[in-house]
């Protein structure tokens, strides 16, 4: 039963991810220092997973990156685009009613 | 600095088999995100090399990274959508093959040429990896080239109303009778265009095996051998496709039966393919049996294009009937 629950568990998490991630990226943001904010708010990603996902995003023109030089050390920032901003909201959207349905749905379950 | 080269090892061994294009950017955001992870664990102590490969372990193996790292698109040779019908078509092709070399040799062995069992065996077992290598990397090749070009193999149109009826029963084709069709045609090909001097033929009392036909004439006239055994193989492959008796398929039968019986006469009427032994042994053996035997082996020619005329006619006629039958409903 820990098998199966972990998979489910593995899936349900999986599309949220991306959502976790947009919510921070209105703002330019380098890949570690998201990996420690997810983190910290309850939403650990894993560094493997979290850096070819923002190539990923990047590729498909919801994302834009730029090298930051200045700093100690050169670091590559990421942020939404115009394009990404759009998608990132109307996910949102969609997010926040799948969790109203989900919930009523789910009310009055006897393990609730 | 030895605990850093293994630090490079690591970003080498994940970029080197991505798009060049992008490998210089991630081995330097790798690179950026290892000295990140090695500074919250160790802050502004040196990190040991325990550190590093604790850090590392943590990314997971370099193989599995890169994975993560290449897009979906072309990572497999053959990807979903086709992998089905590959698997499919791969089984069919690979039966086909071992069933036409095992009647082939079967008949050979029991004609009794090359008289040693064993080594009949032997030399079936080799045919069959040789063949079967041949038709897997052929097959596979094939869906390479669909993949990579992206080419559709099922027809667009999947809209409800254009779904077919369920076939019934006797309606159904089932897939023994094309499989065994082709291994069929395997065999008239092996037979004809390798194996005719060993195989067709008579086998007189002192042990002498006269074949039939002359084989630098049927070597020659090879393209005709391999249009009839190509028609007979898409004709068959369509049964397959179609797995029921459509009319489609039987104007395809129509359309590939007059090819390969137009071929198969051009070869039979050929002057010079009957060996003029065979005749001459003919005539010797087969006086006491009178003039009817030594008529039968005189026209053979006709003969044979006459059967194949007969079998292809029946074919494509019950193709029609049963289209005619089934699709009415």
């Amino acid at each position: 039963m820990e098998e199966i629950l972990s998979g489910l568990l593995l899936e349900l998490r999986r599309g949220s991810i991306v959502l976790a991630v947009l919510s921070q990226l209105e703002k330019p943001v380098y890949g570690y220092y998201l990996v420690n904010l997810l983190s910290k708010s309850g939403v650990p990603v894993e560094v493997n997973t979290l850096y070819p996902l923002l190539r990923r995003l990047e590729g498909q023109g919801v994302l834009e990156s730029k090298w930051e030089t200045s700093g100690s050390k050169p670091r590559k920032y990421y942020a939404l685009t115009q394009m990404g901003s759009q998608v990132y909201f109307s996910l949102k959207k969609n997010w926040l009613a799948l969790v109203k349905s989900i919930e009523l749905l789910m009310e009055g379950t006897d393990n609730g | 600095m030895a605990e850093f080269d293994l630090v490079e090892r690591y970003i080498y061994a994940v970029t080197k088999k991505l798009p060049h294009k992008a490998r210089k950017d991630i081995a330097e955001e790798l690179r950026q995100l290892i000295l990140d992870m090695l500074e919250q664990r160790c802050g502004e102590v040196v990190p040991s090399e325990h550190d590093i490969r604790v850090v590392l372990a943590e990314l997971g193996t370099p193989s599995g990274l890169s994975e993560k790292y290449s897009s979906d698109k072309h990572s497999a040779l053959i990807g979903p959508p086709y992998y089905r019908t590959y698997k499919f078509v791969l089984k069919i092709v690979l039966l086909a093959v071992s069933g036409g070399l095992l009647i082939a040799f079967s008949i050979s062995a029991l004609l009794g040429e090359g008289a040693n069992l064993f080594l009949s065996i032997l030399s079936y077992l080799g045919s069959l990896i040789h063949g079967g290598i041949f038709a897997f990397g052929f097959v596979t090749i094939l869906f390479a080239f669909f993949e990579r070009k992206g080419i559709k193999l099922n027809e667009s149109d999947e809209s409800l109303s254009s779904l077919p009826p369920v076939p019934k029963h006797d309606e159904r084709i089932t897939r023994a009778e094309p499989i065994f069709g082709i291994a069929f045609s395997l065999v008239f090909l092996v037979a004809f265009l390798f194996a005719s001097p060993w195989v067709i033929g008579m086998l007189l009392h002192n042990g002498q095996f006269i074949p039939l036909f002359n084989q630098e004439t049927l070597l020659r006239l090879w393209p005709l051998t391999a249009i009839v055994f190509a028609a007979s193989t898409a004709k068959e492959g369509f049964k397959l496709h179609e797995g029921r008796y459509t009319s489609r398929l039987a104007i395809a039968m129509l359309v590939l039966n007059l090819i390969s019986f137009t071929a198969m006469a051009l070869l039979m009427s050929r002057e010079g393919l009957i060996n003029e032994a065979f005749l001459a042994a003919c005539e010797a053996n087969f006086h006491e049996a009178g003039s009817f035997m030594q008529l039968f082996f005189r026209s053979i020619q006709t003969i044979m294009v006459a059967l194949m005329g007969f079998a292809v006619l029946l074919e494509t006629i019950d193709g029609f009937i049963k289209a005619r039958r089934y699709t009415k409903g």
